[in-house]
C-alpha cells in the first residue's frame, strides 16, 4: 500500500514536471519557428513547381507559365459587394493566365489592421490590395518594384499611354512600394447639391460664387423658418472637403494628420488650417451660422437624421456625391413632397476661382509581400502581378466582362451595360459586382476612359462632362508628402501633431459657431499653431520636397 | 558530521513533506494540470511581446524588435504634457463611471428579488439585458438621435416645457453623464445576472427563521441577502478597480468631436489619433506597460483593502 | 409582518419595473420594426415601435446571401464548442483553486493575476497560433480564450461559499475530491453554472474579433463577422468617399442593418430565458438535508 502510494507520488511529479516542460517547449518552440517564418520562405502554397507541364494548344497572350502556380491574394472587401467563391472572374484568372489565385477575404472594416498585423507577423500573402495611404510605413515588408519594372511591361506601358509621371510613384529615395491604379481619367462626382425645385420657385438662376448661395439660403430660410438650409454628415471633414476649394483651401479628407499639404493648384506647400484662405472659409461659415443658415449637428449627426431633414423640407443644401440623394427624393414623393435637386459647379469666392474637391485618378493601391522574392518563382509571380493588374485584355475581362453578356458596343463604340445591369435602368451599378465580381475597384489597375463611363448613370455623366468643360475639376497628381518622411521622422512629429489638430479642430468649429471672433482671434490662434508646431513642421516638409525634387532631376 | 547528518535529515524530511503534501492533494493537482499549461502557454507566453517597449521595432524584421531603446518610448510619453492631461480624463471617467455604475446592478438585482410575481420577474430579467446585444455602433446611433436638438425626444421635451434645446453631443460637461448614463442603460440588466445566480444561492430557511425573529424585508435584505451575496460583489469590485483604467475605446472614439475632444480623449484614442501605431508597437506597448503598473498597483491595494475589511479577497 | 411602508415601496418597486420595461424594450422594439419596414418610411422618421411600409425586402436580401448561412452555421459550432471547453476548464480551475490550502496554489494564483494584468498584443497571439499550425482551424477560436479570468474568480468566490461539511461527510464515504467535485459540488453549483454558460455563451457567440484574426477563409468566418461588416462597413464605405458603396443599392442600409441584427441576436437572446430556470431559490437546501 505504501509503496504504491510512493510511486503514484513519483509519478505525479514526474508527470507535473514534464508537462511544465512542455508547456514552455511548446513556447519556446513557437518562436524560434517564427523566426524561420518571418525569413519569408514559408509560403508554401505558392510558387511550387509542378513537374507535369500542361500542352494548351491555344496559349492566350496573358498566359503566364506553363507550369501549374499558385498566388495568394488578400482581398480588400466591400460590406455592399461581399465576396463569393462562386464569382466567374476567378476562373477567368485562372483560364487566362494558367495561375490559381488563392484569396483570403479581408472585410473593409478592418482591413488595414489585418494588413498590419498579417505584415507584422510575416504571413501576409503575396498580393495585399488597398494597401492603404503612403502614410502608413510599411518599409521591409512590401516589396519595392523599382528595379523590377523591366518585368513589369504592361504597367510600364500603361504608363505611357496614360501620360503618368513615374517619378511621381517614387519615394523619396526612388523606391516605389506601391502599385497604382493606371487611369486615362478620374471622374469626380462629389459635388453640392442643391433644390432645383426652389431655386426654380424663387426664379434664381444656378449659384455660381458663395455669395450666390448664400442668397438662395437665405430664401429658403425665409420660406422655411423653422430650417437650417445648409446641414452635412460625417462631421466637419466632410463639409471643409466640399466647401474648401472654393476658398482654394485643401482640409478635411484626403489631407491627413499633419494638415501640410501641396495644393493642386497652385503647388504651394502650406499649412492649411492656418492660411488666409482658411480664414476666409471660416469667416464664411461664421456669417452662414450669425444668419442660421448652416446647421449646427453637422459635426454629429447620422445618416438617417440627415435624411429625414432633407426629405422634410428642413434642409436644401448639402454636399455629396451623386447618386445618394435619390432615396430621399423617393422619399418625400411618397410623402406628397415633389422635391429635386440638382449638382452645382463648384463655386467661386472672392479669394479664388472655385475647384472641385481633390481627387487621384485612380486612388487604390495594391502592395507585393517582400517575401516573394526569396520565391524559386519570382519572376513569374511578378509577370502575373502584371497581367492581372495592368494588362489590357485581362483587365477588359474583369471590369467589363464578356462582350455581349455583360456589356455591348454601339456603333458610335460606346460601351454600354447588358440591359439587366444598366444603371440608367434604374438599376444598382453594385448588382453585377455582387453577382459575377465585375468591375470590382480593388482588381481594377487598368481603365480606359470609355470604361470608366459605363457604370455611371446619364445625369452623372453629363454633370462630369460639364465639370471638365468649367475647367475647375481637380485631379491632383502631387507625390503624397507623407510619403517623404521616413519612420523615424513621422514618429516624432506625431507626438506632437494630436495635440496639434486638437487644437486647430476645436478653434474651427469655435470661429464658425461665433465662440471666437476670427477678427480679433486669429493671430492668436496663427500663433499657438505655431508654438504647437506646425511652423517647424511646414519647414520640414518644404525641405523634404525641395531634397526630393533635386534627386528626381 | 552530526551537523550534516542533521542538516540531510531536514532536507529530506522537507522533502517528504512537500511530496506528502502533493500527494495529499494530487486530485486537485490532477485537476489543475491542464489549465495551468493553458495559461503558460496561451497567457504566460505572448508576455515575452512587451519586450518590443524596450526595443525598436523595424517592419518586416522580427517582432521582437532590432535594437535596445531604453526607455525611449517611455519617455517619449512622459515629457508629453498632453498625454498626462489625457490620462487625467482617463483616471476622471474610469474612477466617476466605477462609482456609479458598479453599485447600480447589485440595487437592480435586489430590487428585483423583491418582485414576488414570478413571470413578471423573469420578464423584467430577460428585457432588462436586451440592450447588451447592440453593437457600440447602433448603441451610439440611437444616442444622437434621442439627443439631437432638432430631431431628439429629449430636446423636444425640453422644449414643450420652455427650455432651450441643449447641444448634448457638443458640450464638453455632457460627456462624461451621457458616456455613463448609457453604460448603465446598455448593462445593468447584464451585470445584475452575477448578482441574481448569487441570491438564488442563498439558503432560503435563513429568511424563513429570520422572519420568526421579527424582521421585516428590508431587515432581511441587510442582514441576509447582502452578506451572503458580499463575496461575489467583492471579488468584482477587486476585477473592475484592477480594470479601472480601460474605458471603452470604440464607444468614445464615436461620440467625439473637435468640441468635445479635450474633455473625452483618454488614452486608447490618443494613442489611436496620433497614428503613431502604424506599425510602430514599441510607443502602444509602452503605454500598456505603464497602465499594467498602474493595474497592478491598484490590484493589490484593493485586494489586501478586501483582506483586511472582509473575509474574501481574490486571492 | 407586511408593513404599510414595505406596501408602498413593493408598488413604487413594480412601476419602476415597468419603466426599466420601457427602457430597454423601446429601442429594441424600434430596431425590429425598422427591419420590416420600407426605406422611405425611416427617411420620414415614421417608424416607431410598430412598422410602416412593411416589407420584407431586407430580410430576403440578407438570407440570399449563402455566406450568411455558412456563418451561422459557424457561429452555432464555435459558440457550442468554446462554451463547453470554456466550462470544463473554468471549473476544474476554480474548483482546485477554491481550496486555500492547496499546495503550490499561491504560485498557480500569481501565474493567473499576472496573466490578467498583462496581456501579449495580438502579434504574439498571432504568432503562438500561427507556430501551433492552428491558422485556419477551429482550435484558434476555441482554446486561447478557454477561460476568462472574472469568470474564474467568480465561480471560485462561488465554490467557497459552499459549506465544507458536505465535502468532509463524502471524503469520509470514500470518494476523492474528482468524484466529489463531478457527484457533489457541481449538482450544487447550476446557479453559477448557467451563469458562467451565458457568460461564456454570449461572449463566443459576439466574437468577431478571433475569427478575424486566426481565419483564413470566408467559410469559417462566423456570422457576427458579417454583421460587423455591414455595421460599421456602411458607415465606413460612405466616410472614404466610395461612390460606388454609397450609391443606391435598393435598400437603404438602415433595413438592412436591423434585419441583420435582428436575425443575429435572435437565437442568443434566447439562451437567457432558458437559463433563467436554473437561478430558482434553494437549490442548497435538499442537498443538505438528504
Amino acid at each position: 500500500m505504501k509503496k504504491k502510494r510512493k510511486t503514484l507520488q513519483r509519478i505525479i511529479v514526474v508527470f507535473m514536471a514534464v508537462a511544465m516542460i512542455a508547456g514552455i517547449l511548446a513556447a519556446c518552440g513557437g518562436g524560434s519557428k517564427q523566426n524561420e517564418t518571418t525569413t519569408g520562405a514559408e509560403e508554401k502554397t505558392t510558387g511550387k513547381a509542378e513537374e507535369t507541364t500542361v500542352q494548351v494548344p491555344n496559349k492566350p497572350s496573358t498566359w503566364v507559365s506553363d507550369s501549374k502556380l499558385e498566388v495568394t491574394m488578400l482581398f480588400h472587401e466591400e460590406a455592399n459587394t461581399p465576396y463569393k467563391a462562386e464569382w466567374p472572374i476567378w476562373k477567368y484568372i485562372e483560364d487566362m493566365t494558367n495561375v490559381k489565385l488563392k484569396v483570403q477575404v479581408s472585410p473593409a472594416t478592418d482591413h488595414i489592421n489585418k494588413v498590419k498585423l498579417l505584415l507584422s507577423a510575416g504571413s501576409a500573402p503575396d498580393i495585399i490590395t488597398r494597401i492603404g495611404s503612403a502614410g502608413v510605413k510599411y518599409e521591409e515588408t512590401i516589396l519595392d518594384i523599382a528595379p523590377y519594372l523591366d518585368k513589369m511591361p504592361n504597367m510600364m506601358s500603361a504608363i505611357n499611354k496614360f501620360k503618368y509621371d513615374i517619378k511621381l510613384m517614387k519615394n523619396a529615395d526612388g523606391r516605389i512600394f506601391q502599385l497604382p491604379q493606371l487611369f486615362e481619367v478620374g471622374i469626380q462626382t462629389h459635388a453640392l447639391f442643391i433644390r432645383s425645385d426652389l431655386r426654380k420657385e424663387f426664379g434664381m438662376e444656378v449659384p455660381k460664387t458663395v455669395d450666390d448661395l448664400f442668397d438662395y439660403m437665405k430664401k429658403c430660410k425665409e420660406k422655411y423658418p423653422d430650417s437650417f438650409p445648409l446641414s452635412q454628415i460625417w462631421k466637419e471633414d466632410h463639409l471643409y472637403y466640399g466647401l474648401g476649394p472654393s476658398f482654394g483651401t485643401w482640409l478635411g479628407w484626403n489631407v491627413g494628420q499633419d494638415q501640410i499639404d501641396i495644393s493642386p493648384i497652385t503647388g504651394e506647400i502650406k499649412h492649411w488650417p492656418s492660411s488666409n484662405e482658411t480664414r476666409e472659409m471660416l469667416r464664411y461659415l461664421n456669417k452662414l451660422h450669425k444668419n442660421g443658415l448652416i446647421d449646427p449637428e453637422f459635426v454629429t449627426q447620422t445618416d438617417d437624421a440627415w435624411k429625414n431633414k432633407m426629405a422634410t423640407n428642413k434642409a436644401f443644401v448639402s454636399w455629396h456625391w451623386m447618386g445618394s440623394m435619390d432615396d430621399v427624393v423617393k422619399a418625400a414623393k411618397e410623402a406628397g413632397n415633389d422635391i429635386e435637386f440638382e449638382p452645382v459647379l463648384p463655386l467661386d469666392s472672392s479669394v479664388t476661382h472655385g475647384w472641385s474637391c481633390k481627387t487621384w485618378r485612380g486612388g487604390l493601391v495594391w502592395g507585393i509581400n517582400a517575401a516573394i522574392k526569396d520565391n524559386p518563382r519570382f519572376d513569374d509571380i511578378l509577370k502575373f502581378i502584371d497581367i492581372l493588374y495592368y494588362n489590357k485584355e485581362m483587365q477588359e475581362r474583369l471590369y467589363l466582362g464578356i462582350k455581349d453578356e455583360h456589356y455591348t458596343e454601339d456603333t458610335g463604340g460606346n460601351l454600354l451595360r447588358a440591359e439587366k445591369y444598366d444603371v440608367n435602368k434604374g438599376v444598382s451599378s453594385n448588382l453585377i459586382k455582387r453577382d459575377f465580381g465585375i468591375s470590382l475597384n480593388d482588381l481594377n489597375g487598368y481603365r480606359e476612359k470609355k470604361w470608366a463611363y459605363i457604370d455611371y448613370d446619364k445625369r452623372t455623366l453629363d454633370f462630369v462632362s460639364a465639370l471638365v468643360d468649367s475647367g475647375k475639376v481637380t485631379i491632383s497628381e502631387n507625390v503624397d508628402l507623407r510619403s517623404l518622411l521616413t519612420n523615424e521622422e513621422s514618429e516624432r512629429f506625431s507626438v506632437k501633431n494630436a495635440p496639434r489638430k486638437e487644437y486647430i479642430d476645436s478653434m474651427m468649429l469655435n470661429f464658425i459657431f461665433g465662440r471666437n471672433n476670427i477678427d480679433n482671434d486669429w493671430d492668436a490662434y496663427v500663433k499657438e499653431c505655431e508654438n504647437k508646431g506646425s511652423k517647424e513642421l511646414l519647414e520640414f516638409y518644404k525641405k523634404k520636397y525641395e531634397e526630393y525634387k533635386a534627386n528626381q532631376k | 558530521m552530526r551537523l550534516q547528518t542533521d542538516k540531510k535529515n531536514l532536507i529530506l524530511k522537507k522533502k517528504y513533506t512537500l511530496l506528502r503534501r502533493i500527494n495529499k492533494d494530487k486530485y486537485y493537482l490532477i485537476m489543475l494540470i491542464l489549465p495551468v499549461l493553458y495559461f503558460l502557454i496561451f497567457h504566460l507566453f505572448p508576455i515575452f511581446g512587451n519586450i518590443i517597449a524596450f526595443r525598436k521595432y523595424i517592419p518586416g524584421k522580427s517582432i521582437f524588435g532590432e535594437k535596445w531603446t531604453g526607455f525611449y518610448y517611455f519617455n517619449l510619453f512622459i515629457n508629453d504634457p498632453t498625454f498626462w492631461r489625457v490620462f487625467k480624463n482617463n483616471i476622471i471617467l474610469s474612477v466617476i463611471s466605477l462609482i456609479i455604475t458598479f453599485p447600480i446592478p447589485v440595487i437592480f438585482a435586489l430590487l428585483l428579488n423583491e418582485i414576488t410575481f414570478m413571470p413578471f420577474k423573469r420578464l423584467t430579467q430577460t428585457i432588462s439585458y436586451l440592450p447588451r446585444f447592440f453593437s457600440t455602433v447602433i448603441v451610439v446611433g440611437i444616442i444622437v438621435d434621442l439627443l439631437s436638438p432638432s430631431t431628439g425626444a429629449v430636446n423636444n421635451l425640453l422644449k414643450s416645457l420652455g427650455f432651450e434645446p441643449i447641444f448634448f453631443m457638443t458640450e464638453p460637461e455632457w460627456f462624461i453623464p451621457i458616456y455613463i448614463a448609457s453604460d448603465i442603460w446598455q448593462f445593468t440588466g447584464w451585470n445584475s445576472i452575477i448578482y441574481l445566480a448569487a441570491i438564488s444561492g442563498i439558503n432560503p430557511e435563513m429568511y424563513d427563521s429570520a422572519s420568526i425573529d421579527g424582521a421585516n424585508r428590508f431587515q432581511q435584505t441587510t442582514n441576509i441577502t447582502l452578506p451572503c451575496i458580499a463575496n461575489t460583489i467583492i471579488v468584482l469590485l477587486v476585477l473592475s478597480v484592477g480594470h479601472i483604467l480601460s474605458v471603452s475605446f470604440e464607444k468614445i472614439l464615436l461620440m467625439q468631436n473637435p468640441s468635445i475632444r479635450s474633455a473625452s480623449e483618454v488614452l486608447s484614442t490618443y494613442v489611436y489619433r496620433m497614428g503613431i501605431e502604424n506599425m510602430n508597437y514599441s510607443y502602444s506597448t509602452a503605454i500598456g506597460i505603464f497602465n499594467t503598473v498602474i493595474s497592478f498597483t491598484l490590484l493589490f491595494t484593493t485586494n489586501l483593502l478586501a483582506k483586511k475589511y472582509s473575509e474574501t479577497s481574490l486571492w | 409582518m407586511i408593513t404599510r411602508g414595505y406596501k408602498i415601496f413593493k408598488y413604487t418597486n413594480y412601476a419602476f419595473m415597468v419603466f426599466v420595461i420601457l427602457l430597454t424594450l423601446t429601442p429594441f422594439l424600434n430596431v425590429v420594426s425598422m427591419s420590416f419596414s420600407s426605406n422611405s418610411a425611416i427617411i420620414l422618421g415614421e417608424v416607431g415601435i410598430i412598422p410602416k411600409g412593411f416589407n420584407l425586402g431586407a430580410y430576403k436580401r440578407v438570407l440570399a446571401d449563402p455566406y450568411f448561412f455558412t456563418g451561422y452555421k459557424n457561429t452555432i459550432v464555435y459558440t457550442c464548442c468554446s462554451t463547453l471547453v470554456s466550462l470544463f476548464m473554468t471549473t476544474i480551475c476554480a474548483y482546485a483553486l477554491s481550496k486555500k490550502r492547496l499546495t503550490g496554489r499561491k504560485a498557480i494564483m500569481s501565474l493567473i493575476i499576472l496573466t490578467m494584468i498583462i496581456s501579449g498584443g495580438l502579434v504574439p497571439n498571432f504568432i503562438l497560433i500561427k507556430s501551433l499550425g492552428w491558422i485556419n482551424k477551429i482550435w484558434a477560436i476555441i482554446i486561447p480564450g478557454a477561460i476568462s479570468h472574472w469568470n474564474l474568480f467568480i465561480t471560485i468566490a462561488f465554490f467557497q461559499t459552499l459549506p465544507n461539511s458536505l465535502e468532509e461527510a463524502a471524503e469520509i464515504d470514500g470518494l476523492n475530491p474528482i468524484q466529489i467535485f463531478a457527484k457533489i459540488v457541481l449538482p450544487l453549483s447550476k446557479p453559477i453554472l448557467a451563469t458562467i454558460t451565458l457568460y461564456y455563451a454570449v461572449s463566443s457567440w459576439n466574437n468577431w474579433f478571433g475569427p478575424w484574426v486566426y481565419m483564413t477563409t470566408k467559410d469559417k468566418y462566423p456570422v457576427t463577422l458579417y454583421l460587423r461588416s455591414l455595421i460599421v462597413g456602411a458607415e465606413l464605405a460612405a466616410r472614404e468617399g466610395d461612390v460606388d458603396a454609397m450609391q443606391k443599392a435598393g435598400f437603404s442600409p438602415t433595413t438592412i442593418r436591423t434585419a441583420t441584427i435582428v436575425l443575429v441576436s435572435f437565437p442568443i437572446l434566447m439562451v437567457y430565458p432558458f437559463i433563467q430556470k436554473y437561478f430558482v431559490k434553494g437549490v442548497m437546501i435538499g442537498s443538505i438535508k438528504g
